[in-house]
């Protein structure tokens, strides 16, 4: 079973799989994209039945990209990124030591610590939002970065996930950092980090899209057009009477690309599991 | 050593404590100041802008709701929209697609990161793909499959070149919830499965090499190996994905708003419209409760039931 | 990176969110006391920049007065004011308001009192224009604009299908029943549909077709509090609707917003929509012409009417100056007319002016000039003024989508009558 040649085949099974799963994701985002680059009186054309038109945009246009640089879409989409990016190195600097401390320490009132954490993220964010912004605003906290990030950074889940991580670090490798006479802090960046780099991603992930798909929030507590957010411009091209549907898919597509092209770049520390790192050192 | 202790330590992990060194004993005292430092920005973050807006949240459910009348009034609101009929619809509609929303996300995103974790050219360009949909705003994501379902729109142009007949989706009883977890799963299912390749990949390749020795086939080292090792990542992704799931409310409100006949009214669209439409913030209020307390039903029973919370 | 740089970085982020938030604590709003006001002014987002001449005309008769203009799209704006004001968020000055959702905002205490102004508003928009800002007798906003719907129709699918152009004078209106065996032809001669509304599921566009069968607007009693929406009327004229869809001569499962594509894109033989739709079709290259809404045989003639209203927020810390600047935009004639009309100018000049422009330019313009006037003074009928209309028009248009969507048209309206009469009681 085990040939070479046997693999291959496999492999290419495998690769066509994979292929297949992509074109499901990919396939409404390719749809919208030709979108993007027809007349808005196309969009809606040769739908159904398909015909090769349905697949090219002919006739081309660049309007679209001239309404979604002209609008108020290039400052909200660096809006959101500083608002993100933010989140995601405050939230990992709060959640990390929060989640080595409830899995390699030990302590009394461990459990209720991590109820607290678990009952935070089954709460509606949406739902308390009002009340918050209230709280917000007698904090002059409205119509700034700071008002925006700060609901992002406490996330339960993510903390939950880094814990769920952290217990697979073997304790042995605890044990002996301590009796090295190495400090907690020390054992978190040296020996929980390094060997959680996929979890690290992962909690990313959630604190990343809390705030990449925030919408209630930011309409609330930054109205303000100078802090806009993505989503919200992107919402704004739906006029009263009249929704600029080109420009949508377009904004909304750039939106998805922007983390596809981070994520990319973190693929390689998938790589790294606890047991291959830790047969290294 | 450190080959065996990955191998080892979900085995002995929990039989640590009996054997726990001296040095360790001595530590604990310190280990609770420890923890405290290191717990205390992430619970000043989660008291102070989640539990205590809840607080909030509970008192004003207490409050009178309409116009001019103020007061404490118990329970009344819970009472209120516990009688209403389009409340309770909605909690039967949430809790059919809870049940049927989470094993699917699941299941999809477990088999994915199984086929995403072999050595496949380009593996991480499939992977980043899969979860693009999860990075769509969410608003237009909704926009995008309105469309598709569109009774003349492209997915009845697809099934019509394969021989099937035209399908109603968002517009019928019968086909809409299901339309609606096709779009969240579509969105969910990328985003899922990257947690549970983290979790493939730490699984030490030993126990394989050790289950192919004992000879077991692929099916029985997925279920012998696979699963038991995954268990802690699992039950993260089942807990986050089921609560994630009862928070559904963007695309339910942009296509359907619930209907037809109330056959996608979810409880969060009704708390919405009852927060930001009809201004009845007690009677919203209520309803985030109880469903905190349902949520919270769920969770609990995952955890109590599921391997993975140790 | 060594351990101690990990540290100080981390150290110095945790410390940077701290020292952020205590900062935020101690600093004050942006609230100026130099003379100068900066006006926060919310309106909901529309094509064209509605009112920016009218703006920088006020700014420079006012020196130190500066208006912010934040656009939010249609289904945000509500959400937004229901949730800032609630908590009383005092940077909304002045908002647009939708007119029949002013008594809900005013009940709940979001509007200013501007039953002062009460005589102007009477005398530049017409008394029935204050009829419809006010609530509890007194007034809540300023006029801003109007509203009618009218019906487009295909030419070149008439023309195939050898139907003569219905006329657009309002005294040979067409009835529904000519309108519907029309359009089976036009369906017969190969246009894939007959009829088509824009707001397929909107109470606003639908409520014409219920007055005009004799089934009122569907909410009666003190304060319109009690639904009525279970009479023959309503039952007959809801059915008729929903033969629409189910007999194919209209479409389902599209939404509004993609609506009048199917009229721009020869869909349609006859199609329901405002003035709003117009410049967009004449955009198209469709060949089509405009004709008065139609009405029931042996019914009453019954247009929809009202629109945006511009309200002052209560909780605005600078109300004189934002009463100046709302009346400045809707009563002001000066002011009024540098406004381009996202609906129809209510402004008596303006309106004038509107139409005069609107009929210089002959032909079709003319036409549409000839039935928006005439539907303005005769036919409009204001939304029902109730504190409980937001709950009306939710339930009401899941109600009409159900019943597009194949829902027994009786079964479909007692269901909304129960919730209505549920969710009223908060009311009572």
């Amino acid at each position: 079973m085990k040939k070479t040649f046997g693999l291959s085949v496999q492999k290419y099974i495998l690769l066509i799989l994979a292929i297949l799963i992509s074109l499901y994701a990919l396939a409404p985002l390719f749809w919208a994209g030709i979108g993007a680059f027809r007349t808005e009186q196309d969009i809606f054309k040769y739908m159904n039945p398909l015909t090769w038109q349905s697949f090219i945009p002919a006739p081309f246009t660049w309007d679209n990209v001239q309404v979604v640089l002209q609008s108020s879409f290039p400052r909200a989409l660096l809006n959101s990124i500083i608002v993100t990016a933010s989140t995601v190195a405050l939230g990992l600097a709060v959640s990390v030591p929060a989640a080595f401390a409830l899995s390699a320490l030990k302590f009394r009132g461990q459990g209720l610590v991590f109820a607290v954490i678990l009952l935070s993220f089954l709460i509606p964010f949406d739902s308390i939002a009002i009340p918050l912004s209230a709280t917000f605003r007698t904090l002059h906290l409205q119509d700034g970065f700071l008002g925006l990030i700060l609901p992002g950074i406490g996330n339960g889940l993510a903390i939950f996930q880094l814990r769920q991580f952290f217990l697979n670090v073997p304790l042995e490798l605890k044990e002996a950092a301590r009796l090295d006479g190495m400090g907690w802090f020390a054992l978190m960046m040296k020996i929980y980090v390094p060997l959680a780099k996929p979890a690290l991603i992962g909690a990313g992930l959630l604190l990343f899209i809390f705030q990449w798909q925030a919408y209630l929030w930011p309409l609330l507590i930054a109205p303000d057009p100078q802090y806009i957010q993505a989503p919200i411009a992107i919402a704004n091209y739906a006029g009263e009477h009249s929704v600029a549907y080109g420009a949508i898919f377009l904004a909304g597509i750039v939106t998805a690309l922007v983390p596809l092209v981070v994520l990319l770049f973190t693929q390689k520390y998938f790589t790294q599991s606890i047991a291959t790192s830790g047969s290294k050192g | 050593m450190p080959k065996l202790a990955a191998r080892t330590s979900a085995t002995t992990r929990s039989g640590s404590a009996a054997t726990r060194p001296g040095w360790l004993k001595r530590l604990t005292g310190r280990e609770s100041y420890v923890a405290f430092w290191f717990l205390l920005p992430a619970l000043a973050m989660l008291v102070l802008l989640r539990l205590w807006p809840l607080g909030g949240a509970i008192a004003t459910s207490t409050q009178a709701s309409g116009f001019g009348k103020t007061g404490f009034v118990g329970i009344d609101n819970y009472v209120r929209i516990l009688q209403d009929a389009t409340f309770l619809n909605a909690l039967k509609v949430t809790l059919l697609f809870t049940v049927l929303v989470n094993p699917f996300q699941i299941v999809l995103a477990l088999l994915f990161a199984v086929l995403l974790v072999q050595k496949i050219p380009a593996v991480g360009l499939w992977r980043s793909i899969i979860f693009l949909p999860a990075a769509v705003p969410q608003s237009v994501s909704a926009v995008i499959w309105g469309i598709v379902f569109r009774p003349d729109g492209p997915m009845n142009g697809a099934l019509k070149v394969l021989g099937i007949p035209q399908q109603p989706f968002l517009t019928s009883p019968s086909q809409a919830l299901l339309s609606i977890i096709v779009i969240v799963s579509w969105v969910g299912v990328g985003f899922w499965m990257m947690f549970l390749i983290a979790g493939l990949k730490d699984i030490p390749a030993e126990l394989y090499e050790a289950a192919e020795v004992d000879g077991a086939g692929s099916l029985r080292k997925f279920f012998s190996v696979t699963i038991p090792q995954l268990r802690r990542p699992l039950l993260f992704v089942l807990v986050a994905d089921t609560v994630a799931n009862f928070l559904v409310f963007a695309p339910v409100q942009i296509l359907t708003k619930g209907g037809p006949t109330g056959s996608t009214d979810l409880v969060m669209v009704e708390i919405f419209n009852k927060a930001f439409t009809t201004g009845d913030l007690a009677g919203a209020t209520a309803g985030t409760v109880l469903l905190v307390l349902v949520v919270l039903a769920v969770v609990t029973a995952q955890f109590r039931l599921l391997p993975g919370r140790d | 990176m060594s351990n101690h740089t990990t540290r100080m970085v981390l150290g110095a982020l945790v410390a940077s969110v701290l020292f952020a938030a205590v900062a935020g604590c101690s600093s004050t709003g942006g609230s100026s006391n130099s003379g100068s006001v900066t006006l926060n002014f919310l309106h909901t987002k529309n094509a064209d920049p509605t009112w920016a001449k009218a703006i920088s005309a006020f700014e420079k008769a006012n020196p130190g007065v500066t208006i912010k203009e934040t656009e939010t799209s249609f289904d945000d704006l509500n959400s937004q004011i229901q949730a800032r004001l609630s908590v009383k968020d005092d940077t909304i000055d002045v908002y647009t308001v939708d007119g029949p959702r002013l008594a809900n905002s005013a009940a709940q205490g979001f509007l200013a009192d501007l039953s002062s102004y009460k005589s102007d508003i009477v005398s530049q928009t017409g008394s029935s224009a204050a009829d419809s800002v006010t609530y509890a007798g007194k007034q809540y906003a300023f006029p801003q604009w109007t509203s009618t719907n009218l019906m487009f129709y295909n030419k070149s699918v008439l023309k195939a299908a050898g139907v003569a152009d219905p006329s657009a004078d309002p005294a040979s209106r067409q009835t529904w029943e000519d309108i519907v065996a029309n359009g089976k032809k036009a369906q017969a001669a190969g246009t894939k549909y007959a009829v088509g509304f824009e707001q397929v599921d909107r109470y606003y566009q639908l409520q014409p077709l219920f007055e005009s069968a004799g089934g009122g607007s569907g909410l009666t009693g003190k304060g319109n509090l009690t639904p009525a929406i279970t009479t023959p009327e309503w039952e007959k004229t809801a059915s008729w609707y929903g033969n629409l869809f189910s007999s194919g001569l209209s479409p389902r499962g599209i939404p509004v917003e993609q609506m009048p594509d199917q009229f721009t894109s020869g869909n349609i033989a006859y199609f329901v929509g405002g003035p709003w739709n117009y410049p967009a079709f004449a955009k198209s290259g469709v060949d089509f012409g405009v004709a008065p809404f139609p009405y029931f045989d042996g019914g009453k003639k019954v247009t929809t009417s009202t629109s945006w209203t511009v309200g002052v927020s209560a909780f605005s810390a600078h109300k004189d100056i934002a009463e100046k600047f709302a009346k400045y935009i809707t009563l002001d004639p000066k002011g009024a007319n540098l406004v381009y009309p996202e609906g129809l100018p209510i402004q008596k000049d303006s309106l004038t002016s509107y139409l005069a422009d609107l009929t210089a330019k002959g032909g079709r313009d003319a036409d549409l000039a000839g039935i928006i006037k005439y539907e303005v003074a005769n036919t409009g009928v204001a939304r029902p003024t109730s504190v409980g209309y937001v709950d009306f028009e939710t339930t009401m248009n899941k109600a009409f989508a159900d019943i597009r969507n194949g829902t027994d048209a009786k079964t479909s309206l007692d269901g909304a009558s129960t919730q209505l009469t549920t969710q009223f009681a908060r009311y009572k």
